[in-house]
């Protein structure tokens, strides 16, 4: 399952992100790379963008982008 | 002796500009919450024990592989300047994030100390760091500080000194994966044997340079004759690389490693006590804040406040200002014998700067509210509920710092617009940056509102105001977005940063420059054009009549306002509204001040001559006053701000655009709002 599909609360393992080059070194300077854990914690009213929370970093981005990173709930 | 050439870099919201002002005891620098506050490289020079130290604040980068131009400025800075020592600065309570561009400055192979800052906050939060530990695994002194209590500050200074004295420098000791290590000892042996040297690095960090596809060290070993016997050791190296990584990718390999570094010396140097099931403050915050259904209604309800106050509570200290203007202006006018002398003086300097230095107090007010947005952290939860709304006008969510920084003035807001990485996003954020009322059009809304709508609604009318300015700079966003500048969305990925209580001293620093900054305005180019207008208007003199009026119509300044005023007769307004108009290209303030002395100037001789809010009552009809606050609302920004727009914007054919784009605009919003009003009241 993607990010996007996560409920609010809901914790994860990040298995692999699928997308550009700059997006991926983005990610990868906020922390967001392959094994790492992360938890929702609140999506928009319209639900176009969510917080999630990545090893003590609070990132918010669009589900748009958060369809490209694969992961694992645990 | 030669000063010390120092660079500052670090992720955003690290607090490099704040360390730099608690290391130079100065505030000279901006300070805030949110990424983006370090537009331009900033430099600053103090002295410390009788060194001199020239100090670079860099644009805070998450990373060196450029993804905003802030991040390539820092990056070109970092690669191709001359400089002593960086210290890279670290926000303690996130050091696993924060070594990721660490690791990626220790690549460079340039005399470094670590700052870890914030050590007051990761201390209260239960974090523990072991220094010496971290040392002892980069390689690079590091010192805990805290530029907001300013322990360790000292130390670090005699760190940088020590370090910058120093004759070598100590490289990196960083340990990479096994796969990694092995062509690091294969090919660094074979440069060692051959006593290849390039700088002052050694074989280790050159043979690392050549895993990292170092392009000008590439072009260095090129030219020397061990390339030959180098190429097949560095093939067998990289196939082994390779395998192991199952990518070709040199980039993506680097990225891994680097994140399994950063972690590993987290697991190793940082012990978190803390408590993971229970919330921190910023998420306990962040709860009700960014909550779903309540966050968008808090916001407005925010803002809205501030508008109130910015109008209420500015009004109280009005009336002693104004008070004490025409008290000045009289008890001057009283000892000067000489009438020319004394109009100059009285109607055109004091009437037209004191106009000016009125709003003083709701200034303060807006700048204190903006100021507070910058440096809690709130502005980027905004980013977060606005970018869904924002998004369907065709703006990033990023967007929103810009924008709301042009409340205040539009200068900086065109310089923060530099944080949106995609060409398209940035100009359409340039182009409709000026329809966010700065502070510098509040006089005209201040005036105009006090005058035509009373007291008692007059915080939301000036809320309603703003919100009209806001709304149509959205839907122009839109229509540009769908006519203009077509094209894919930027990625939405932008930190939350911790809710931060800045201290009262920054605050005040801030607000307080701010707000002398309006009143160095005031007393030089205000006064100047004040000056300028009050000539204008009584010249040339008249001798025919004794009328005032009739003199002022004659004047140079009711010429040029006779000459264009059919331009504007359509949307209601006279010759004098449309050269304040005129002179408010200027600057905004001068609209003020130019009504000031065309509408003072009054035939009758009564001693309690009417107050310049009683004299727009009495010469201008609503519809008209209305029509003109749409216009300023709408209109292009003052000229220092156009010269920075084009400078941002890429050239001065935008300005060209710029104009033409907001005058029309304005003029037909303007020609609207006169007729429908017309046709209403």
């Amino acid at each position: 399952m993607n990010l996007s599909e996560l409920k609010k609360n809901d914790k994860a393992i990040i298995v692999s992100i699928k997308a550009d080059e700059d997006l991926i070194n983005r990610f990868a300077s906020f922390g967001v790379v392959d094994d790492s854990e992360i938890k929702v914690i609140e999506f928009s009213l319209a639900k176009n963008t969510m917080e999630i929370d990545c090893e003590g970093t609070a990132l918010a981005l669009r589900l748009q982008e958060a369809k490209s990173i694969d992961v694992k709930k645990i | 002796m030669k000063p010390i050439k120092i660079v500052l870099a670090g992720q955003p919201n690290v607090g490099k500009s704040a360390l730099i002002n608690a290391m130079s005891g100065s505030f000279k620098m901006k300070v805030g919450n949110f990424s983006g506050v370090t537009v331009e490289k900033t430099e600053i020079c103090f002295e410390h024990h009788c060194h001199q130290i020239d100090m670079i604040d860099l644009p805070g980068t998450y990373s060196l592989d450029g993804f905003t131009i802030e991040e390539k400025v820092a990056k070109d800075f970092l690669l191709n300047e001359e400089y002593d020592l960086i210290i890279n600065v670290i926000d303690s309570t996130h050091l696993q994030r924060n070594l990721f561009l660490t690791l990626q400055l220790l690549n460079l192979s340039k005399k470094m100390v670590l700052a870890l800052n914030m050590a007051d906050e990761a201390k209260k939060e239960n974090i523990d760091i072991d220094v010496k530990q971290l040392e002892k695994i980069t390689g690079v002194p590091c010192v805990l500080v805290s530029a907001n209590t300013h322990d360790g500050v000292e130390e670090l200074l005699n760190k940088v000194h020590e370090i910058a004295d120093s004759e070598k420098r100590t490289p990196s000791r960083i340990t990479y994966s096994d796969v990694i290590e092995e062509a690091i000892i294969d090919l660094g042996t074979f440069l060692n044997e051959k006593g290849f040297m390039y700088e002052d690095l050694n074989p280790r960090e050159m043979a690392i340079k050549l895993i990292k596809e170092d392009e000008r060290f590439y072009k260095a070993v090129h030219d020397h004759p061990i390339s030959l016997e180098l190429q097949p050791i560095m093939i067998e190296s990289l196939e082994k690389i390779y395998t192991f990584h199952d990518t070709k990718k040199i980039a993506d390999i680097r990225r891994k490693e680097h994140s399994a570094i950063a972690k590993g010396i987290k697991t190793e140097v940082v012990k978190d006590k803390r408590d993971n099931q229970e919330l921190d403050l910023t998420q306990k915050i962040d709860k009700i804040l960014i909550n779903q259904i309540f966050g968008l209604p808090i916001f407005l309800f925010l803002m809205w406040g501030l508008f109130q106050l910015t109008f209420e509570i500015g009004a109280i200290p009005m009336d002693y200002i104004d008070a004490s203007f025409s008290w000045f202006g009289e008890a001057v006018g009283e000892n000067i014998k000489n009438d020319l002398l004394r109009e100059l003086i009285v109607d055109g300097i004091i009437a037209g700067v004191g106009a000016v230095v009125l709003f003083l107090p709701n200034i303060i007010i807006l700048y204190l509210g903006i100021t507070l947005l910058e440096t809690t952290g709130y502005m980027s939860r905004v980013a977060f509920l606005l970018d869904g709304f924002f998004h369907k006008f065709g703006l990033h969510g990023k967007s929103f710092i810009p924008l709301v920084t042009g409340f205040g003035c539009s200068v900086p807001a065109y310089m923060a617009a530099r944080t949106l990485k995609s060409e398209r996003d940035r100009l359409i954020t340039l182009f409709i940056i000026g329809f966010m009322s700065c502070g510098a059009r509040l006089p005209v809304y201040v005036l105009f509102v006090g005058a035509f709508f009373g007291t008692q609604n007059s915080g939301n009318i000036l809320f309603a105001i703003y919100i009209f300015g806001a709304l149509f700079g959205l839907a122009m966003a839109k229509v540009l977005r769908v006519l203009v500048f077509k094209g894919g969305d930027e990625p939405f990925v932008m930190e939350m940063p911790k809710y931060r209580l800045p201290s009262f001293k920054l605050v005040w620093h801030m607000v307080s420059n701010k707000a002398w900054l309006y009143l160095k305005k005031a007393g030089t180019f205000i006064l100047a054009a004040s000056m300028l207008i009050w000539f204008a208007s009584n010249y040339p003199k008249d001798v025919i009549s004794d009328s005032k009026q009739v003199q002022l119509e004659n004047s140079y300044l009711g010429q040029i306002g006779k000459f264009t005023e059919p331009l504007f007769e359509p949307l209601g307004f006279d010759w004098k509204l449309t050269v304040a108009l005129e002179t408010g290209l200027a600057a905004k303030e001068v609209i003020v001040a130019t009504l000031g002395i065309l509408y003072n100037d009054n035939d009758e001789v009564d001693e309690n001559s009417p107050s310049l809010i009683q004299s727009l009552q009495k010469n201008i009809p609503l519809p008209t006053a209305i029509a003109f606050l749409v216009f300023v609302i709408l209109y292009l920004p003052c000229l220092a701000a156009s010269i920075v727009f084009a400078k941002e914007a890429g050239g001065y054919k935008y300005l060209v655009y710029l104009f033409l784009f907001t005058t029309s605009v304005a003029w037909i919003s303007s020609f609207i709002a006169y007729h429908t009003t017309s046709l209403l009241l």
